[in-house]
């Protein structure tokens, strides 16, 4: 098990360094140039070459392309990010501080989407074919479908306008009033959720059928467990396998939902932060928002992978 | 008398027709004894022995008809529970393929000791001390150490062996055990078959033996039932079904097996034809069509069982 986390982690790492070579060249062959935004953004109007070259070499980048790449690596893991070029904010901590805000938004989604998706995909794969089970699936599709800004409108429109359950929009930090900060967090972690319990139930219920299908199952029966003993104790951890790689794979369709949902709701997260800055051309908030979605996705397909250790003895127990 | 099976009758409903896996079976099984059901692949002799534990795969199988005696009882007429409570304790079932019909992400241990703890209401404590008994009386070497290892760290042998030992672990009164060793070799299948053969002894355990196998047949069982597309076509004593078999199709499963004894020039006889369709079965014996013996009768009208001495019946016109 040591090894196989060792190895895991190593592979992330290896992917990782890819990813941020992608992400810096990205950050220069994107159309528009930030040197001239940023000076333009000071209000100077036209700008001779000098100025523009003395911003360069404030901000580094007047030397070549590798050694920007080395320094701006160096610079992030000893945690000077840079500035916003938009506001001139340090990057770290305007991170630090939306960070929380969108992990509640994460753990919120991946809540509603494993108390909704899981029992569905339980449910409809023992009533399989019954009107339940139609009706089941018949919603995943339709939640699945429904982008999440329209559920959004919709949400917003029934819930606050009409019958002000939630506010329509904004954040109430935790810290201020749990209740307003759960109220607040309500109708977004859930739309969140949505989506994703409808492909999390879609797959629990395929991938529960193709196991109650299995020879096992069939000992299990023979050895006089009652329907129930052999759903939750033979059939269950076996059918999550699939799921659980699917829910790593599907991770990235959620923080890209959280960007949208984020601004949706102004909720000042990562995701508002990361768009505002693509908006203003602030590249070394957008170099470091698309790390940080990189990092994101690598531990949660981290976690993925061992939970998948855990469950499945053929990946942790070598032969 | 433990096992009395009256006119089972097993079929299968799918779009296409009914297939008829199992058609008015009978037969009976004393305390401690042994009964051999053999056939081609195909015949019907998985599906009957799913039957008796209630496990035909639903909704398109169901027992149409028939009487299941067990212990005074019939099990046909016993509630979802009654059946469960008889299931892995008084009849076990051992199945064919280790590597499937074991549960990939629970231990061999758990796995072996689970009718304990569901019938015998055992905790695990108990049960593993049990399950390493039960590994142990089935040869299988350190097995204390093996209790927690998962079945793809077994070998198809010892996988079988831990079969066994699952369907031995509530002491049933009777085992059945399909096609236990095919997917084996020679030697190992041997093998666990003598000490299935020896655990059954000592504890008067009764036991039903599928197999292709007339070799497994003539030394383990006391008793043979013989099926041919879903009906049983000849039953009798093992030793009098081998000294003189009496359905054409017997004979032709017996001149099909190599023997010892015999001349190698000598050419083996395969049985000429396919068995037939179960979803489409011809009007007369089902047999017909490949039987050198046929005659005209054999098309019009299915044969049925006949007594042709104090243990042996066969379903064939030859002997009407
Ligand atoms: N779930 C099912 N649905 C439809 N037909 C089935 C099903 N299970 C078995 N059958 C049919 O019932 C017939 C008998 O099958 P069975 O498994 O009992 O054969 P068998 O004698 O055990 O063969 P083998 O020696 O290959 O194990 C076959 O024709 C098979 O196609
Ligand atoms: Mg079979």
């Amino acid at each position: 098990m040591k090894q196989y986390i060792i190895q895991r982690i190593s592979y992330s790492l290896v992917i990782l360094f890819f990813v941020s070579i992608l992400i810096f060249v990205l950050g220069r062959a994107l159309p528009g140039d930030p040197v001239q935004s940023a000076v333009m953004s000071t209000g100077m109007g036209v700008v001779s070459d000098d100025v523009i070259d003395d911003f360069k070499v404030q901000f580094g980048l007047d030397k070549p392309l590798h050694i920007q790449y080395l320094l701006w690596i160096r610079g992030f893991i000893s945690g000077e990010w840079g500035r916003s070029i938009a506001t001139g904010e340090e990057v770290l901590p305007m991170f630090m501080h939306r960070l929380p805000i969108t992990l509640e938004l994460f753990l919120g989604s991946v809540f509603w989407s494993c108390i909704i998706g899981i029992p569905f995909g339980i449910i409809s794969a023992l009533r399989r074919n019954s009107w339940l089970d139609v009706t089941l699936t018949t919603g995943a599709i339709i939640g699945v479908s429904i982008p999440v800004f329209w559920e959004g409108i919709i949400m917003i429109y029934l819930f606050a306008v009409i019958m002000h359950i939630f506010p329509p929009s904004g954040y109430v930090p935790f810290s201020e009033s749990i209740q307003g900060n759960l109220l607040s967090m309500a109708m977004p972690t859930f739309i969140m959720g949505t989506q994703g319990a409808g492909l999390l139930g879609r797959y629990v219920r395929s991938s529960l059928l193709e196991v109650l299908g299995h020879d096992y199952i069939r000992t299990a029966h023979a050895k006089g467990l009652k329907e129930r003993a052999v759903i939750v104790r033979h059939a269950l951890k076996p059918a999550m396998i699939p799921v659980v790689t699917i829910a790593g794979l599907a991770w990235g369709y959620v923080v890209a939902g959280s960007f949208i949902v984020e601004y949706m709701f102004a909720i000042p997260g990562l995701g508002r932060m990361g768009v505002n800055a693509i908006f203003s051309n602030d590249f070394p908030v957008i170099q470091a928002t698309l790390v940080m979605v990189a990092i994101n996705i690598l531990i949660v397909n981290l976690i993925v992978d061992l939970i998948y250790g855990y469950i499945d003895p053929r990946v942790r127990v070598q032969q | 008398m433990l096992l009395a099976v009256r006119n089972l009758t097993t079929y299968f409903f799918n779009g296409q027709g009914t297939v008829k896996a199992v058609d008015d079976v009978s037969y009976e099984l004393e305390e401690g004894q042994t009964m051999g059901i053999v056939g081609e692949s195909g015949c019907g002799k998985t599906v009957s022995a799913l039957s008796l534990l209630r496990l035909i795969p639903g909704p398109s199988g169901r027992i149409v008809r028939g009487e299941i005696l067990f212990e005074g009882r019939d099990l046909l007429k016993l509630s979802q529970d009654e059946i469960c409570s008889i299931r892995g304790n008084r009849i076990a079932m051992i199945f064919q393929e280790p590597m499937t019909s074991l549960n990939p992400v629970l231990t061999i241990g758990y796995q072996v000791m689970e009718p304990l703890l569901v019938h015998k209401g055992m905790n695990k404590k108990a049960g593993i001390l049990k399950c390493i008994e039960l590994l142990k009386s089935v040869q299988i070497p350190d097995a204390p150490s093996r209790v927690g290892a998962y079945p793809h760290q077994f070998s198809g042998g010892m996988g079988q062996r831990a079969m066994i030992a699952m369907g031995l672990s509530c002491n049933p009164r009777l085992i059945i055990a399909d096609e236990p060793t095919t997917a084996l070799d020679v030697t190992i299948q041997a093998e666990l078959l003598e000490i299935m053969k020896g655990l059954t002894r000592d504890h008067g355990t009764a036991m039903i033996i599928i197999t292709h196998n007339l070799g497994v047949v003539a030394r383990y069982a006391d008793k043979v039932m013989v099926m041919y597309a879903g009906k049983a076509i000849e039953k009798a004593l093992t030793p009098d079904l081998y000294r003189r078999p009496r359905h054409p199709y017997t004979k032709g499963l017996m001149a099909s097996i190599p023997r010892l004894d015999q001349d190698i020039r000598q050419k083996l006889r395969p049985i000429e034809g396919q068995p037939p369709d179960l979803a489409n079965l011809p009007k007369g014996c089902a047999f017909a069509p490949r039987c050198a013996f046929c005659v005209e009768r054999c098309r019009r009208e299915p044969p049925a069982l006949i007594k042709i001495s104090e243990n042996h019946e066969v379903a064939c016109w030859n002997y009407a």
